[in-house]
């Protein structure tokens, strides 16, 4: 075997490494259409630089490097590193051969080139499907954030209910006013609620009308550089298949969106599908 | 589906901050009981007004608790956890309730 990954500075990793340097392994990065270019190589370096190299079965192919191990660390800073630099052979396989079908991080496959391509021919039928269905299309994930409180302040004189209860707590004693507070305050979480799944049925509508696909993704905080403002909070987030020439469109209809509904909207991308693949 | 009562080290002020939990919300559970019979008509105003003053002195007294042992962030994680709980559970029984469905239909199909 050549080019194995060399070992981080990581006792656990140095045991697991000795035991396995024994047996071939292939790390694998992605599967390509091969079909669409002329391209044989992918010109980038993996993890610990190694380099990266193709392994094909008729119009399949998987980029993969040598390395005599599953990556295994307790350091974040490492874990780090090596998501970037598989990110990296991807965003590359992308740019050369279209569309990639991406595996999860850390899939290692037994055995050598010979092994890989034994694993795409058995696979093939399901694989070049897949690049198919996904050929010319990017994921993106569009981050909902909300701030409610200028909805707070309308509703607070809007809602005929809220107002009554208003009135009610001021004409009553403390005990009676306590109760007709988390009254109150149950009708307000209601009203917030139904906003908020207005503007996530909103945002799907406005992302249906563009996309391949669409598929709901936990509300969580954005992972980008530039901060919301503390008030923004996350409230839904979708993953979309796009087309590749519709991404000044979907911005647009976001602008849209963000001009119409006074929410925010962050979306990164583009992205290979992770969300819109099935299991191998 | 887990909860999680803090570091190891910790299990007193982790136990604690469940046990807080759940008098809150049966508290709040109490508080919501509260207003739906002063919405029906069930009570006087005299019995909701001691309803409402006795919840308030309830709630005051957590909130003093709560200060005093600084495990307000752990209660609200906990609550947050018991949410993602309950909404698995409910999940798990829609997933397990619809696979019988299916199950039956295919069963009948077999007939």
């Amino acid at each position: 075997m050549t080019n194995s990954p060399s070992a981080p500075d990581d006792e656990t990793h140095r045991r697991s490494s000795t035991v396995e340097t024994k047996t071939e392994q292939r790390y694998l990065y992605c599967l390509v259409d091969t079909s669409a270019t002329s391209e044989t190589e992918v010109p980038a370096k993996g993890v610990d630089d190694v380099s990266v190299r193709l392994v094909s079965h008729r119009e399949v192919g998987a980029v993969v490097q040598d390395c005599g191990h599953p990556l295994e660390t307790e350091r974040l800073d490492q874990l780090k590193q090596w998501a970037m630099s598989h990110q990296r052979v991807v965003d590359k396989a992308g740019e050369t051969f279209g569309t990639p079908l991406p595996v999860r991080f850390n899939t290692v496959l037994e055995g050598g080139d010979g092994a890989v391509s034994d694993w795409l021919a058995s696979r093939y039928s399901q694989i070049h499907g897949e690049l198919a269905t996904l050929a010319g299309t990017w994921e993106y994930r569009l981050h909902l954030l909300w701030n409610s409180t200028p909805f707070e302040e309308a509703v607070t004189e809007d809602d005929d209910e809220l107002r009554r209860l208003i009135e009610r707590k001021q004409q009553a004693d403390s005990g009676t006013a306590f109760l007709l507070e988390k009254k109150y305050e149950k009708r307000l979480r209601s009203l917030l609620q139904e906003r908020r799944d207005e503007l996530r049925s909103k945002l799907w509508r406005t992302a249906e009308s563009i996309a391949v696909e669409v598929a709901e993704q936990p509300a969580t905080a954005t992972l980008e550089q530039q901060p919301s403002p503390e008030s923004d909070k996350p409230i839904g987030c979708l993953a979309v298949r796009v087309p590749a020439d519709a991404e000044s469109t979907l911005g647009q209809r976001l602008d849209e969106f963000v001009d119409e509904t006074g929410a925010a909207v962050r979306f990164t991308g583009p992205w290979p599908p992770y969300t819109f693949v099935s299991d191998l | 589906m887990q909860l999680e009562l803090g570091d190891e080290t910790d299990l007193h002020g982790g136990l604690t901050a469940l046990v807080i939990t759940i008098v809150e919300l049966l508290i709040e559970a109490l508080e919501h009981e509260a207003v739906r019979r002063m919405e029906s008509n069930d009570l006087s105003e005299t019995e909701i007004e001691r309803l409402g003053q006795r919840l308030n002195a309830l709630e005051d007294e957590l909130d003093r608790l709560k200060e005093q042992t600084e495990i307000d962030d752990e209660v609200t994680g906990l609550k947050q956890q018991l949410d993602h709980v309950v909404h698995g559970a409910l999940d798990e029984v829609a997933h397990r309730h619809h696979s019988v469905q299916r199950a039956d239909r295919s069963s009948s199909n077999d007939q």
